[in-house]
């Protein structure tokens, strides 16, 4: 028998309200413990009462129950609104605990969930990525994919080629023609080209899934004293990093999480790069080098005295040259963004120029994003075995089977994200598709 | 009267019956068959033809381990022709038309010098004790002993026969039905379901128009199914193709309201795949025209079976329907077709070895276990045989796994899913299909039949033979060759092994040897024909072959995890309804098997392992 489990659902501190939930198969009898209450809660009804601890009432909660197995995680599920008192949801909390509850493990609720079938395993990774998504963008694209945005799209890639295979299949099983017709081996490919154009637009949306939902990371780099924290703590208005006129202020990555346009993004002010004997700042600078190399995109600051960083190679890189208003930039290259960070002028056009860098990931709120790894290497095996489906069509002899053992691959690869294929779906897409002859 | 106590008790004496019967007395088991008419013995109830799509894999592989359907099928052919040949070599599939009388001839010739007992009669109770079967007791009233029962009983457990709104009790047009066994079977508790199945007209030969049809002919250069066939000639007897039209289909529907299956009369599912003329008119409107092949059930047979018009339709629709064809405007029927509904034991309740879950030495076969085809009956049949034959030496079950043959496949389908109507093999339902090729039947079942002692001393010679062959063979495509040696216009840059040059999709074997230059005459050309082809196709299909291979690997590992016969369902949590439900009344032996029960989700699974493994 699984634990009873309990945990607070909203973050700790004060608030008006906390929400404690309990799952399992105790969770009523808890309740009715907690409460004093001699009959079980009822399905899906309120129910106000007091609590008392030690014989002394503590809070008056809303308790709602949800009865298996129609509650999130498919168990007996009591939710308890308190008071948002960290000291009453904590005595709640060990009350629980000592009736023989215990405390649920990060994402337990969701993985009881997915054990009683209550989510598919692409629903149960969004809700993860749902709690933790860093923005609201990121959040309402999530709750696209637990409404099946995603999964919508798959299904229609693995209409088309149950459609493929279920032709390749009746060739193989019921039609005695000795050859395919070319009218059927040019449907098929068609279909198959249009699920290999689907597929590679899924894939290359990872890209933008991907950072949406763990972030951009934008590094500020530059020589010593070139303003590079005072250049982030205004964009983000906020003092973080501690600034002063001495070279090498900043020893270590300050990392800043914030929003731009919707979209996460970490912004990673470093240690200014220049030849040092001092310990602490050259480790520093190995840091920052390495965090330039895992950056999306690189803010390079620079001013009239201090010459760039080159980084080579590195193709989202916007160049700012600061302090204008000790010296106007007097350069030529155009795609330098001229600021001066401690007189807050030229930010709003730096802010622009990092919206426009960014701008590929704006995409339209309808489109479906895949955004784990694991979706991702679905996806590319997925989009690699409809590929080489269609190379087979310019061998000759052509090797049906082989185009066949391909798209069921495919197909296999689909079911890692959305569940089982059975041969029985194919064969009665056979029946219902085609007049099978004798 | 017989009053001794048998090894093997098979009831009934179709193509299950027969291999059951064959192969228990050829491991020495004292076997009797029960039937209720001893001329009727392999009798083809249906189509006059052995194999066909999926079918000629399966006849191959009943060859190789020890069955008969092949060697009969061998000697008694009109014609014989490999389908799917253009198609690709993993799913050729041969098939042969059979003079039906020769065939149940030979068939019986091999009962009669067998040392098996032939009893007449009818089974109609079983008799089981402790969970143990006893015997069989007749309509006669006599009882049979046994250590171990084979009941293949086909079509003739309360069989009714529809044509039109007319209804016969009977197992097979002009053959009683067989009574009571089903309820004395229930009476253990065994599940029983209704399933129907159909047979197209007979006609007069002499009543067609011949010169009004189109000939067909098998291949010039046959295969047989028996790797022990040596010389092969089979006649090549034409067969004839016509087609249905739009008035043909016009009388059908006029009718459809007289066919038992669209009014309802018939409770039974039907095959989707064998479709009756009423169907393929009713579900395929728009299409002009159906094609009917005619096809002769003996050589020189006056018999003639209209092949793809099955139907239950009174009898004068149905001539009024073929007469609206050119070449059967006069056509005399000798039989009208008509479905027949029977009874079927859900094959769920067996054990992979065929074995019945609840009863010990109780075995089904056939179609009573809800499949269709003479090839399909024929491997459970023999299944069946040597499994309770082994069971009567204590000795482990012979259980063919889904990657070693079609076979596997589809005892693994019937004893994990629900066969909603009549099961029949396809190739489509063999995940690993590029395995289980025809070419390489010896080589996936050989050791197996080995190690059961299924193969008589020269079979088990020849096998062995054929086994050095392929190794000759396949050592000297390692030599490295060069542009002279190719027959066609390759482009080769320096000397290469063959191999590889044969992994180019347009270079054939036999491009790169011109024979095997074998000087053991022990294996006939076509075989070696054969082999040559099949080392081409694991060089061909190497790295799909490998993919295959590495996903066996995974799927074995689940089967090695066994369930413990009396798990709790009930008790596991985690596990949906409908897994309790299933696994419940399904009670898979393995973790692999549960994988595979429909609607077992991949979250039961990984609740099942998590208990499996605590």
């Amino acid at each position: 028998m699984e634990d009873t489990i309990v945990s607070q659902a909203t973050p700790t501190g004060f608030s008006a309200i906390s929400l404690i939930r309990i799952s399992g198969d105790k969770a009523l009898t808890f309740s009715r413990k907690l409460s004093n209450k001699k009959t079980n809660l009822k399905h899906l009804k309120p129910t106000k009462l007091a609590i008392h601890v030690n014989n002394k009432k503590i809070d008056e909660v809303v308790f709602t129950a949800f009865y298996a197995p129609k509650s999130y995680t498919g168990e007996d599920v009591v939710e308890v609104s308190c008071h948002g008192n960290p000291n009453i949801s904590e005595s709640i909390i060990n009350e629980i605990i000592s009736f023989g509850g215990r405390l649920a493990h990060p994402g337990e609720y969701t993985k009881r969930a997915f054990l009683n079938g209550k989510l598919d395993l692409l629903q149960a990774e969004s809700v993860g990525l749902l709690i933790k998504s860093k923005s609201i963008d990121a959040a309402e694209r999530q709750t696209k994919n637990l409404l099946g945005g995603i999964t919508k799209k798959i299904n229609k890639v693995k209409s088309r080629l149950l459609f493929c295979l279920s032709t390749l299949e009746f060739e193989f099983d019921v039609s005695e023609e000795e050859y395919l017709t070319n009218e059927t081996v040019e449907k098929i490919k068609k279909a198959l080209k249009s699920c290999e154009t689907e597929t590679s637009r899924l894939k290359e949306s990872f890209i933008k899934g991907h950072a949406y939902t763990k972030g951009l990371k934008i590094s500020v780099i530059g020589k010593p004293n070139v303003g590079k924290s005072t250049l982030v703590n205004k964009l983000i208005n906020i003092n973080k990093s501690i600034t002063s006129d001495i070279p090498g202020t900043t020893r270590d990555l300050i990392i800043t999480e914030t929003t731009l346009d919707g979209i996460p993004v970490t912004l990673i002010d470093t240690a200014g790069i220049h030849n040092t004997k001092d310990k602490i700042e050259k480790e520093g600078i190995k840091r920052s080098l390495r965090e330039i190399k895992n950056s999306d995109i690189i803010i390079s600051v620079f001013t009239n005295t201090d010459q760039p960083v080159d980084i080579k190679g590195f193709k989202k890189q916007i160049l700012v040259y600061n302090k204008e208003d000790l010296q106007p930039y007097k350069g030529t290259k155009k795609t330098v963004v001229s600021v001066s960070a401690k007189k807050e002028s030229g930010l709003d056009a730096l802010k622009q120029n990092i919206k426009e860098k960014i701008s590929f990931l704006k995409t339209n709120t309808n489109e479906s994003l895949i955004t784990t790894i694991r979706q991702k290497e679905a996806v590319d095996s997925l989009n690699l075995h409809i590929t080489q489906s269609l190379n087979h069509f310019t061998n000759k002899p052509m090797a049906l089977e082989i185009i066949a053992f391909e798209i069921r691959t495919a197909i296999s690869k689909i079911d890692l994200f959305t569940g089982k294929t059975t041969t029985n779906d194919i064969l009665k897409k056979v029946f219902s598709d085609f007049c099978v002859g004798k | 009267m017989i009053k001794e106590n048998f090894d093997i008790v098979v009831v009934g004496g179709g193509h299950a019956g027969l291999e059951a019967a064959l192969i228990s007395s050829f491991l020495g088991c004292k076997t009797a068959i029960i039937t209720m008419d001893p001329q009727a013995i392999a009798r083809m109830s249906c189509n006059p033809a052995i194999g066909g799509l999926a079918k000629g894999q399966i006849v191959r592989e009943i060859d190789v381990l020890g069955g008969v359907m092949g060697k009969v099928a061998d000697a008694s052919g009109l014609q014989f022709k490999t389908l799917n040949k253009k198609k690709g070599r993993a799913v050729w599939s041969p098939r042969a038309q059979i003079d039906k009388r020769l065939y149940e001839k030979i068939a019986l010739q091999k009962v009669l010098k067998s040392p098996i007992s032939i009893i007449k009669g009818e089974a109609t109770s079983i008799q089981i004790k402790n969970y143990k079967i006893r015997g069989f007791k007749l309509r006669s009233g006599e009882t049979i002993k046994c250590s171990n029962g084979i009941v293949t009983a086909g079509t003739f457990l309360s069989g009714i026969i529809h044509i039109g709104e007319r209804k016969i009790l009977a197992g097979r047009m002009g053959e009683e039905r067989s009574e009571g066994l089903t309820e004395s079977l229930s009476s253990y508790g065994f599940r029983t379901g209704r399933l129907k199945t159909g047979t197209p007209p007979r006609a007069l030969k002499n009543s067609i128009l011949w010169t009004k049809t189109t000939k067909s002919f098998g291949d010039k250069n046959p295969m047989p199914f028996s790797y022990s066939t040596k010389a092969f000639n089979p006649p090549n007897d034409p067969c004839h193709t016509i087609n249905t039209n739009e008035e043909t289909h016009s009388i059908i529907k006029k009718n459809l309201n007289l066919s038992p299956m669209f009014s309802g009369d018939i409770g039974g599912i039907g095959p989707r795949y064998c479709p009756s003329i009423e169907d393929k008119v009713f579900k395929f409107e728009n299409r002009p025209s159906h094609l009917i092949h005619l096809e002769p059930e003996w050589k020189n047979s006056d018999q003639i079976y209209i092949n793809g018009f099955s139907t239950s339709l009174p009898e004068e629709a149905q001539v009024a329907a073929l007469k609206t064809i050119p070449s059967l405007k006069e056509v005399e029927l000798l039989r009208p077709g008509y479905a027949i509904e029977y009874d079927f034991f859900p094959p769920s309740q067996l054990k992979a070895s065929l074995e019945t879950k609840d009863v010990s030495g109780l075995f089904f076969a056939g179609q009573m276990n809800g499949t269709s085809g003479y090839e399909e009956a024929a491997a459970q049949g023999l299944i069946c045989g040597v499994n309770a034959a082994n069971k009567k030496k204590h000795l482990p079950a012979l259980v063919l796994s889904r990657s070693s043959s079609y076979i596997g496949v589809m005892i693994d389908d019937l004893i994990t899913k629900d066969t909603l109507e009549p099961y029949r093999m396809f190739t489509s339902r063999a995940e690993h299909r590029l395995l289980l090729r025809y070419s390489n039947t010896f080589e996936r079942l050989f050791l197996c039949s080995k190690k059961h002692k299924l193969l008589t001393k020269e079979s088990l010679q020849l096998f062995k033979n054929i086994t050095s062959l392929k190794t000759a063979i396949e050592k000297k495509l390692d030599t490295s060759i060069d542009k002279s040696t190719l027959k066609n216009k390759e482009d080769i840059s320096q000397k290469t092994p063959a191999k590889t040059i044969l992994k180019r999709p347009s270079v054939s074997i036999f491009d790169i040897l011109k024979n095997t230059t074998q000087k053991e005459t022990t294996i006939p050309k076509w075989l070696e024909k054969d082999i040559m082809y099949d080392v081409e196709s694991d060089i061909k299909y190497e790295g799909y072959i490998n993919r295959h291979l590495k996903e066996i690997k995974q799927i074995e590992k689940n089967n090695q995890l066994k369930i413990p016969k009396k798990t709790n369902y009930k008790k596991m949590r985690g596990l949906s309804k409908e897994a309790i439900e299933k696994l419940s009344l399904l009670r898979p032996e393995n973790l692999g098997q549960a994988m595979r029960i429909a609607g077992i989700t991949p979250a039961d699974i990984s609740v099942l392992n998590i208990y499996l493994i605590k």
